[in-house]
Parts: C-alpha cells; sequence; structure tokens
C-alpha cells in the first residue's frame, strides 16, 4: 500500500462498489502510453514484452499508489493482426502507416482468424502483461485493460476517412466489417475478464467530433450494447469512454449500460454528472495536456479540485481520472501532485471542507 | 515564422493543390502531413529542399495537437524554414490545428506565427457531408481563411452558386474561389493567396472576371493582376 494511504486500491474498490468504506475517492490517472516513463524505458522498451509492460505499472503504482493498472490490447491490435502496417518509433505511440483494407470489395479476403488469440502473438503478450499484474498485485491493486472499441476497431482495417464516406455511400459493408470487428473484440473481451482484468473500452472514432449522432446511433451503438452484454454475461466490468467532444452522445452511451462512463476534457463533468449519474458512476477529467503535460504541479492541484467540486456528489459515485490516456513527456511530478489532491480535496467524507 | 494549414475532408483535393503550390513557393518550407491520403507529394515536383515530415499520430485524439506542436518547434530548430505547410487528417477539428500552431507563437515561445488557413471543400458533397459527418466537417469552413472548391465539374451554374452561398453561410468572412482553382496559372493562384494575408471581415473574392475582382464590404475593387 501506498505510504500516504490508509486502504489499498482494492479495498477502495470493493468499498466503491459496495457502498461500503473508503478512505479517500478512487483516483486512476491513466498512466498507460507513458508508463515506461515510471521505469526509465522509452515505450520502444516498454512496449517490447509483457514483462516490460507490467513492470513499467507497478512501478508508477508504487510511486503514486494510483487506482488502477492498466494493461494494453490498444487501439489498433486488430488492424496489425490482420495486416496494417505500423510504425515502430523509439518513444512514441506506433500508429497506423498504411491499412490492410483498400477495397470495401475485399472485406471477405480478410481472416479474422488472426485476430484470434491462438494466432496473435500481440493478444498473447497484452494477455499474458494482465495475468502478470494480476498474478503479482491482484490482491493489492485492480487491473483493467485498454481495448479499442468496435467503430474504432474498423478503423484500424480502413482509414477513418474513407470509413466515413463508406457510412453514406456503402453502409451495409461498414455493417459487415461492424460485425465481424465486434465478434472478435467478445473473444478478446472474454479472455481478459477470465484473468480477472476490468475492461476499458475506448472508442475514440465515434467521438462527436466525427461522426454525428444519428451515425452513432446507427453504426455503433447497436453493436456496443452487444459487446456490453456480452461482458455482463461474463461477469465483467466496464469503463466505457470515447475521447472529444461526446456532449450529444452521452445519453446514447449510457443506453449500452456500462458500469461505469468515462468522459474527456472536452466534456463538463457537471454535464456528465447530470446525464449519466443518476444511472452510473461518472469517470473523468483533468486534461491530459494543457494541465497533466504542460501545467505545473500547482495547475494540476486545482484541475483535480475543481473536477472534485464538480462531481463527488454524483449520485452513482465519483472517479477522479484525467481526460484520456497519458501520452508525451510528462512530468512525474504532476503525477505526484494529481495523487496528492487526490488524498486531500478526496478524503472521506468528501465535503466542502476537504478544500474550505 | 508562417504556418499555412491545408485542410479538407477526403477527396477535396489537398494533395493535388500541394502539388500545384509547393513548386511555386520560394525560400525554404517544410510540409507536415499527418495520415496519407491516396495521392502522394509529387516529389519530382517539390524543390529538394522543401522538408517532408510525416505525423503518424492518430487523427484526432489530444495527443496529435501535442505531438503536432513537438513536431513545429524540432522543424523551427533544426531546419528554420521560412514557412510550415501543415496537411492535417481530413477528420480532423481544424479550430484544434490552430489553437495548436498558436501556441507554439506563445506558448512554445516561438515568436510571432503568421498562420493560413486554406481549406478545400468538395462543393458536390457538401449537403451530404454537412448533414452526416460531425463537428469537424463544419469547423474546417468555419476557421478557413480561403476557401477553395472542387467537385464543380458537371455542376450548373445556380447549383454551384447556391452551394456556394450555403457554405459561405459558415464563414462569410473567408477568402473565397468561386471557379475551378486548378485552371489559375501559378502567379494567379499566389495572388489569391497573398489576398488571403490582408483578408479582414468583410473582404472575399469572387469570379465576376475572373477571380481578381475583391468585394470589400460591397463596395467593388480591383485586385492587382
Amino acid at each position: 500500500m501506498h505510504q500516504d494511504d490508509q486502504m489499498t486500491p482494492m479495498e477502495r474498490l470493493n468499498g466503491f462498489l459496495t457502498g461500503g468504506e473508503m478512505d479517500r475517492i478512487l483516483a486512476m490517472p491513466l498512466i498507460c502510453s507513458m508508463s515506461g516513463h515510471c521505469a526509465g524505458m522509452t515505450h520502444k522498451q516498454k512496449r517490447a514484452t509483457a514483462e516490460s509492460e507490467a513492470h513499467c505499472q507497478i512501478e508508477g503504482y508504487k510511486k503514486f499508489g494510483n487506482d488502477l493498472l492498466i494493461a494494453e490490447y490498444g487501439l489498433h491490435t486488430v488492424g496489425k493482426a490482420l495486416g496494417s502496417v505500423m510504425s515502430d518509433p523509439k518513444d512514441a505511440v506506433p500508429a497506423i502507416q498504411e491499412h490492410v483494407l483498400k477495397d470495401l470489395n475485399d472485406i471477405d479476403q480478410l481472416d479474422f482468424e488472426k485476430v484470434r488469440l491462438k494466432n496473435s502473438p500481440d493478444f498473447q503478450k497484452h494477455l499474458d502483461c494482465a495475468k502478470i499484474m494480476i498474478d503479482q498485485m491482484g490482491k493489492e491493486v485492480p487491473t483493467g485493460t485498454l481495448i479499442t472499441g468496435p467503430f474504432t476497431a474498423v478503423s484500424s482495417i480502413y482509414p477513418v476517412e474513407k470509413l466515413l464516406k463508406a457510412t453514406r455511400k456503402d453502409p451495409d459493408a461498414i455493417h459487415k466489417l461492424m460485425r465481424l470487428c465486434t465478434d472478435v473484440l467478445k473473444e478478446i473481451h472474454e479472455e481478459f475478464i477470465a484473468v480477472g482484468s476490468m475492461i476499458l473500452f475506448c472508442e475514440p472514432i465515434a467521438t462527436g467530433s466525427i461522426i454525428n449522432a444519428a451515425s452513432y446511433r446507427e453504426f455503433v451503438l447497436p453493436y456496443t450494447i452487444e459487446l456490453m452484454d456480452n461482458i455482463h454475461k461474463h461477469n465483467g466490468m466496464v469503463c466505457y469512454h470515447i475521447c472529444g467532444d461526446t456532449k450529444r452522445i452521452i445519453s446514447e452511451m449510457v443506453k449500452t449500460k456500462p458500469d461505469m462512463i468515462s468522459v474527456d476534457n472536452r466534456v463538463k463533468m457537471t454535464l456528465t454528472k447530470e446525464l449519466a449519474g443518476p444511472y452510473m458512476p461518472i469517470v473523468g477529467n483533468v486534461d491530459p495536456v494543457e494541465v497533466m503535460i504542460l501545467g505545473t504541479p500547482e495547475e494540476v492541484d486545482q484541475a483535480v479540485l475543481r473536477c472534485i467540486q464538480d462531481s463527488y456528489d454524483s449520485p452513482n459515485g465519483y472517479i477522479l481520472c484525467t481526460g484520456c490516456d497519458l501520452n508525451g513527456d510528462i512530468p512525474l511530478e504532476n503525477l505526484y501532485a494529481f495523487m496528492a489532491a487526490a488524498r486531500k480535496y478526496g478524503r472521506y467524507p468528501v465535503s466542502s471542507a476537504n478544500w474550505a | 515564422m508562417e504556418i499555412q494549414i491545408i485542410s479538407g475532408f477526403f477527396g477535396a483535393g489537398k494533395t493535388t493543390f500541394l502539388n500545384k503550390y509547393l513548386p511555386l513557393l520560394n525560400g525554404k518550407t517544410a510540409v507536415i502531413e499527418n495520415g496519407s491520403g491516396d495521392i502522394p507529394l509529387d516529389k519530382d515536383l517539390i524543390q529538394e529542399d522543401v522538408l517532408v515530415r510525416d505525423l503518424y499520430a492518430g487523427c484526432i485524439c489530444c495527443s496529435l495537437a501535442f505531438t503536432l506542436r513537438k513536431e513545429i518547434r524540432a522543424i523551427a530548430a533544426g531546419y528554420h524554414p521560412d514557412r510550415i505547410i501543415i496537411e492535417p487528417s481530413g477528420v480532423g477539428k481544424l479550430s484544434d490545428i490552430v489553437d495548436a500552431c498558436m501556441r507554439t507563437g506563445g506558448t512554445d515561445g516561438l515568436g510571432q506565427i503568421s498562420l493560413k488557413t486554406i481549406v478545400l471543400v468538395d462543393l458536390s458533397a457538401f449537403e451530404e457531408c454537412e448533414e452526416a459527418f460531425g463537428a469537424f466537417y463544419l469547423d474546417q469552413i468555419e476557421h478557413a481563411r480561403l476557401l477553395l472548391f472542387s467537385g464543380l465539374d458537371r455542376m450548373e451554374s445556380e447549383q454551384k452558386e447556391n452551394l456556394i452561398k450555403r457554405v459561405r453561410d459558415h464563414n462569410p468572412t473567408a477568402v473565397f474561389y468561386g471557379d475551378d482553382w486548378r485552371k489559375l496559372d501559378g502567379q494567379s493562384l499566389l495572388e489569391l493567396i497573398q489576398r488571403m494575408q490582408g483578408s479582414k471581415e468583410g473582404h472575399f473574392v469572387r469570379k465576376d472576371h475572373g477571380w481578381k475582382t475583391i468585394i470589400n464590404k460591397g463596395r467593388l475593387k480591383n485586385a492587382p493582376r
């Protein structure tokens, strides 16, 4: 347990879920892409093996006492397994350089068997990472796995601009890809649930900046409901996150019935509390760039305070988090400041006395 | 330093524009492309000293703006260009890219940034895209300083005028060129882009007698030929 806490993250999470005792609010800064910095590794060194990924997460936890370890199936692994070509940068997140699908008439040539665990070394590596963390730390701190949503998975196969165009010109083809990705994501979810991981369901390409609410309802919502149902059927727990501006679709996201809903810093927590708070815990949303990477510890402190003030009384509970994955050269002192502010302003019982 | 952003949705002609525009430029130019379209930059047309960088950093997420700022800083420090031209992803919010670029001048200490935003719009797809897509599409149009149109080939004049008016309802102050910019000779294209530089509210360009007519708050002026 971290020296500044009175409970382990697992005890705290159990208190949160059962209405039991807690020492402070849950605080889960998304220490994911930058976790190598917690152990003096580049991103490339970190992503090389399951052991190095797990090591960086555990080192981060030892430093900060954050309430979640994160394994990373990621946003592009489906496309990569099928043949999309990825970059291999030394200290940055790999990105897709060439998509495997050039023509929607060739969907039947995609071999989705390649995405399955028995055929995908990347899937195996990320699953092994989750297993290592759960074996070593599972009694003390929960593990979640960041996994693409189906629409984002399709965008790892077929370029997003063409995908968007095809939602109008060839919607049947996009539904076909969504069906294929949904089916394969079920197996992915089941494998991670089986080893004891939460699902961090991330769908950045479904943001309101890219698709409108009508397209979300047609192309994303039904498949997401199906996946959420499947997660719950296998006794999994899931947090649903869409990046960017989701103001117009928060109510639709709620309909998918995740266990909690996470919003980007472009969405006010007060609005999230109003639209999603009556149904489930809400999660968010300190600015990952302007505050966490570029801000000072004092600015981090104040941003955490604002989030807690806006959200602590949400009817089904609140988890302090960053608005998105932490990427880039984040000063570690800002992560210390984030957790210190969580302990100071989020001390239970949370009330205005904490920041008076 | 000058930064020019060439924005527009897939198929609107961004890369075609760059292949025509880059060979016209004097001085040191660096190009940052975010994601690759179907049409690559024609390296045979571009001067040898043009630096071209691919920025593979996703398409929308917060990390893109940060990565772009790092890239601009690195290019400014290592290459000292007269201008940087950015071709962002077609689904990127132009306002985010503008904000990132302006922060390189302020927060990041690169000094005064002169920013131009050129947005290409496929007019034949405008109505469908306006209705179907998320906020990025109109955000690009709203933050343009110069609007160029494609997809005019089989369009009746009246239909074209109506559609241009509808586009301009979202940004009445941008300079625009109402005919096929691909047919402009190099000098005319440069002059059109120069015109954008001085554009203020109420200025725009339209094709009355060729593009070289400016209407300034309703008063006709002849642009330099």
